[in-house]
């Protein structure tokens, strides 16, 4: 279950933790984030975001408590240029997390956010005590 | 502004319906505009302590999860269920409780993010100063969704050595999704222990706020889900830690 890893995880440092991407001085691994995003082939559940490293977690904590973010705001939580966070904000949009808000313009994007998850994976075989209840 | 609150705790039994439907008394008497979304899909309740009936249900959450209704379309006025002098209003998406239904919905699965869409669309067209979210017990995608969400999350436990263990991981996870406001209630203590060292302790342990701590009572055994317990026993030591948990609420 991912959250006994979490919770095996407690009281270690980020650096300590196996899904941590952080660089040996504690950064923010931005390459490391990129390419993990780059691989996944799902999109991105509630319990992805919690095991997130910092300050990715804080900053999409952030966004989808309030349901919305712009771009500058999100450069200056993670503390990366706009550039960076335009990659980063494009994978998380490729990942269904953030949705580009019709209220971009020229000046600005802002996305809102929206956490997704089928609560029953699909394609699992259908249990006979279900057929019996319907 | 309006606040999202979710009731959690990671075992089963604790009482999370029966303090949501009190916590949503108490803000309703207080003039509060509340809504009440029972998520807990599986195994739904929270409806029989409004009194509300199965046969008044015209729409229920599954119903908009499967795009039959909007969420507005499920959520139903039961202030006049309560029983009591009650200033605002209360709004109940109850879960279905026909057999059937339950068995879909476990069966195809649902999209979450129809939580996130429709919680927010509720509190925007129904004007809600409160939206409490009963929510399944454990950990699971919809649980960890309205605690992200949330404003504040209530936090329930009795003292029984499972809950204490389980009650650790929820924070651990609250404190993950950076949670605005945690607040525990420690509830069904028995008569003989010390509430203020039953506090102490827990907040020494979890560091977390303890509102409030319940003693176990037989008058809510007795009244067994057939009402608000606040609006019965106003002056009852239970009903007062229960403010309690709406003053750290409503802060």
């Amino acid at each position: 279950m991912w959250w006994q890893k979490l919770v095996s995880n407690r009281g270690k440092s980020p650096g300590e933790q196996p899904n941590a991407k952080v660089t040996e001085d504690g950064s923010f691994d931005f390459e490391g984030a990129l390419r993990d995003l780059r691989e996944r082939k799902e999109d991105i559940r509630p319990s992805d975001v919690v095991l997130f490293p910092e300050p990715l977690r804080s900053t999409l904590n952030f966004a989808i408590r309030i349901g919305e973010v712009s771009l500058t705001d999100f450069a200056n939580m993670m503390k990366l240029d706009i550039s960076q966070a335009r990659q980063l904000t494009e994978l998380l949009v490729a990942r269904n997390l953030l949705h580009v808000s019709a209220i971009s313009n020229t000046k600005e994007t802002f996305y809102e956010t929206r956490l997704s998850a089928m609560t029953r994976q699909l394609g699992r075989p259908i249990n006979d005590i279900w057929k019996k209840l319907d | 502004m309006s606040k999202i609150v979710s009731v959690h705790s990671f075992r089963g039994g604790t009482g999370k319906s029966n303090t949501t439907a009190n916590l949503a008394a108490l803000l309703a008497m207080d003039g509060g505009r509340v809504g009440v979304v029972d998520t807990d899909i599986a195994s739904p309740g929270i409806h029989v302590l409004f009194n509300f009936d199965e046969s008044e249900m015209k729409h229920s959450l599954n119903d908009y999860l499967w795009g039959k209704c909007t969420i507005q379309e499920a959520a139903h006025d039961v202030t006049g269920h309560l029983g009591g002098e009650v200033k605002g209003q209360i709004f109940l998406i109850p879960s279905s409780i026909k057999a059937g239904e339950i068995a879909r919905i476990l069966r195809e699965g649902y999209d979450v993010g129809l939580l996130n869409d429709g919680f927010r669309e509720v509190v925007q067209q129904l004007g809600l100063d409160y939206l409490l979210i009963d929510t399944h017990p454990g950990l699971n995608e919809e649980t960890l969704l309205s605690i992200a969400i949330s404003d504040a999350l209530v936090v329930i436990m009795r003292p029984d050595s499972q809950d204490y263990q389980g009650t650790a991981v929820t924070v651990d996870v609250a404190r993950k999704l950076d949670v605005p406001k945690m607040i525990m209630l420690v509830n069904k203590v028995p008569q003989s222990f010390d509430l203020e060292d039953v506090k102490a302790r827990v907040e020494q342990t979890y560091n977390v706020p303890v509102a409030a701590v319940l003693p176990h009572s037989d008058e809510m055994m007795i009244l067994a889900s057939s009402g608000i317990f606040t609006l019965r026993f106003p002056d009852h030591p239970i009903t007062k830690g229960l403010r309690n948990v709406v003053a750290e609420i409503s802060k």
